[in-house]
């Protein structure tokens, strides 16, 4: 699908402009092609995260659906709360979502996010991990990569990223996908399918982050792009436990020349540079074989 | 010198206005002065939001511990900020104090009213972090320069401490930059003259208001609610130091800028054209990095 066919599709803005996000923020990016692909029905809970700070303070706000504010470990309870409450009144037609950062999933967060995901509460939880804690200023979360600087491992994580969405597939959810900031037709096509699902669906999005990550601003696309093309995050879904790559990522795995060097995804960014040369090259072993891994799992159900 | 220097700096998240404090507080202590703060105010805001930050220099120690309410000398790193709002900026500064201000050329001058017998200067320091390329993840950090325009003016601290305090707080390879555009900013600083009408009687030190008292629950107000606005937090198109130009000749109407847009600022007209919104364009540069037939240049923002 084009740009300009989706621009026929969908010209509705519902993150407007003029709101507090940083120059070049993957964040907003990315929620504003999942508003987008939602329509105007749908209830955002927001977990403490960025979200909070770049939809505005009172009297205004830059997002044009309900959006609720919420304390980190209370994104999931309060979204299982709002569905109640809907199905309650008997709306049937909106979709509830729950918008929270890496730190308020993977760490803060996970225990109520796991406990609706075995109820199999009917919304969609959206991760935006920017892999780390950015909102107070670069602290480590548990998706920081090894390697990464961040202001409370100033010397590179040792421990390496938490994998939250095979986590979540592992609770057998209807839906699970992974996708990147950098790809808004990927996201606004997982997204307009999540729509259609019953049930608990989860959807991890990589969203490139200038300050912390600590590039110059016009790049969040092309250092995301990077990412996928290099084997560093990979774009599938697991749709009923059965797990299918999607296309950027099926074609670096099918076609190895057109994959990029990890070195150069490293690189480009500062908060690596404690990163030595061994270092990536390690870095780079271990991706070429989860890729291998990644190749012969394409089209199977992953759990029994 | 009065018994102790205040000093408030005006700036923009990201712009190194806090670094810059910071430095100006241990290259005071080299100096001698036994006193020295340096307090940050950022409020819940990020990049590009406005910030403040405060000094207070003294012969002896210092016991107060509060924000700056009548500073001696105002520093204003980002000059749309005194074009917007004056009284603001030059809230509670004494008469006879230091206004020092970074602005390209004079345009801005007349717009300024500052109380009696103060002493405006003004440096170019965006043109000097263009010059040196003086950048930290992606932003220009304008308030270094700063440094240099506030020794020259108030000539309470020396180049030498200015160095000192550099080389303390960055790795080897950055304090050559820094200390380049510090003394660039040193030589390059004018005093400027200030017509008598230009005067206003002193603005008195703003306090905070009290929160009234609530009896009962009856009396409290209604629920909060924010309602949806272009530019929540105001124009962010001031944040900019680089504004997009689409070449109308090369574009092909793939409106890729309009699907990678974070801000939402490009909208499409009749013809099917993209047009950035200039209001609350941030200058991020996504659009120029993403065109695929390089129909996007970037140029500086002249308008400041």
């Amino acid at each position: 699908m084009s740009a300009r066919k989706i621009y026929q599709e969908a010209p509705e803005e519902y993150v407007l402009p003029g709101n507090s996000a940083c120059q070049g923020c993957g964040s907003t990016l990315a929620l504003r092609w999942i508003l987008k692909a939602l329509g105007k029905r749908t209830v955002i809970v927001n977990p403490a995260s960025c979200g909070c700070v770049y939809v505005g303070l009172y009297p205004r706000t830059a997002i044009s659906v309900p959006y609720i504010q919420m304390a980190f470990a209370a994104g999931p309870a309060a979204a299982s709360g709002i569905v109640g409450g809907l199905a309650a009144r008997g709306e049937k037609d909106v979709t509830v979502v729950c918008w929270a950062g890496d730190g308020g999933t993977a760490d803060i967060g996970v225990s109520s996010l796991s406990g609706t995901a075995e109820r199999n509460t009917d919304y969609i939880y959206f991760c935006y991990d920017n892999e780390a804690y950015m909102n107070t200023g670069t602290q480590r979360s548990g998706s920081t990569p090894a390697g990464a600087w961040t202001t409370t491992t100033p010397l590179g994580k040792k421990e390496n990223k938490k994998d939250m969405a095979l986590i979540m597939a592992a609770h057998r959810i209807p839906y699970v996908a992974t996708t990147c900031s950098s790809y808004p037709i990927d996201i606004y096509n997982k997204t307009k399918k999540a729509k259609n699902i019953k049930g608990m669906r989860y959807i991890h999005i990589l969203v490139p982050c200038p300050p912390g990550w600590r590039f110059d601003t016009g790049l969040t696309v092309k250092i995301g792009r990077l990412a996928v093309q290099s084997g560093m995050w990979l774009l599938y879904e697991v749709e009923n436990g059965v797990f299918r790559l999607s296309p950027p990522s099926r074609t670096i795995i099918e076609k190895p020349e057109k994959r990029i060097p990890v070195r150069e995804y490293i690189r480009a960014q500062e908060r690596f540079s404690r990163m030595s040369d061994e270092e990536i090259k390690s870095l780079q072993e271990i991706i070429d074989k989860k890729l291998e891994k990644v190749a012969e799992l394409d089209g199977k159900t992953l759990f029994f | 010198m009065h018994e102790m220097f205040e000093v408030r700096w005006h700036g923009r998240g990201g712009q190194g206005v806090v670094t810059a404090s910071r430095i100006l507080a241990i290259a005071a202590f080299n100096e001698g002065f036994a006193g020295v703060q340096s307090i940050p105010w950022i409020g819940a805001e990020r990049r590009g939001a406005q910030i403040e930050a405060y000094n207070r220099i003294s012969r002896t120690p210092i016991l107060l511990h509060s924000q700056v309410y009548s500073p001696d000398a105002v520093v204003v790193v980002d000059p749309s900020m005194i074009t917007r709002n004056n009284n603001v900026v030059i809230r509670g500064l004494k008469k006879s104090g230091f206004l020092i201000i970074n602005t390209a050329g004079t345009k801005v001058i007349p717009s300024i009213r500052v109380p009696e017998e103060c002493l405006v200067y003004v440096v170019d320091a965006t043109s000097i972090c263009l010059e040196l390329g003086l950048q930290a993840a992606g932003l220009y950090v304008l308030a270094m320069p700063m440094l240099g325009a506030f020794a020259k003016a108030t000539g309470l601290i020396s180049l030498k401490g200015l160095r000192k305090a550099v080389e303390s707080s960055f790795e080897s390879v950055l304090v050559e930059k820094n200390m380049k555009a510090i003394e660039k900013a040193y030589y390059s600083t004018l005093k400027v003259h200030i017509t008598p009408e230009q005067y206003i009687p002193p603005v008195p030190p703003s306090r905070p208001e009290r929160i009234p008292e609530f009896r009962h629950w009856t009396d409290l107000p209604p629920v909060p609610v924010s309602t949806p606005s272009k530019g929540s937090i105001g124009k962010t198109g001031d944040w900019r130091t680089h504004m997009p130009v689409i070449d109308k000749e090369k574009c092909t109407k793939c409106l890729f800028c309009w699907m990678y847009c974070p801000e939402a600022a490009v909208n499409v007209n009749e013809e099917g054209f993209p047009e950035i919104d200039y209001d609350y364009c941030k200058g991020c540069g996504v659009c120029f990095n993403e065109c695929p037939r390089k129909a996007i240049r970037m140029v500086v923002d002249e308008k400041k």
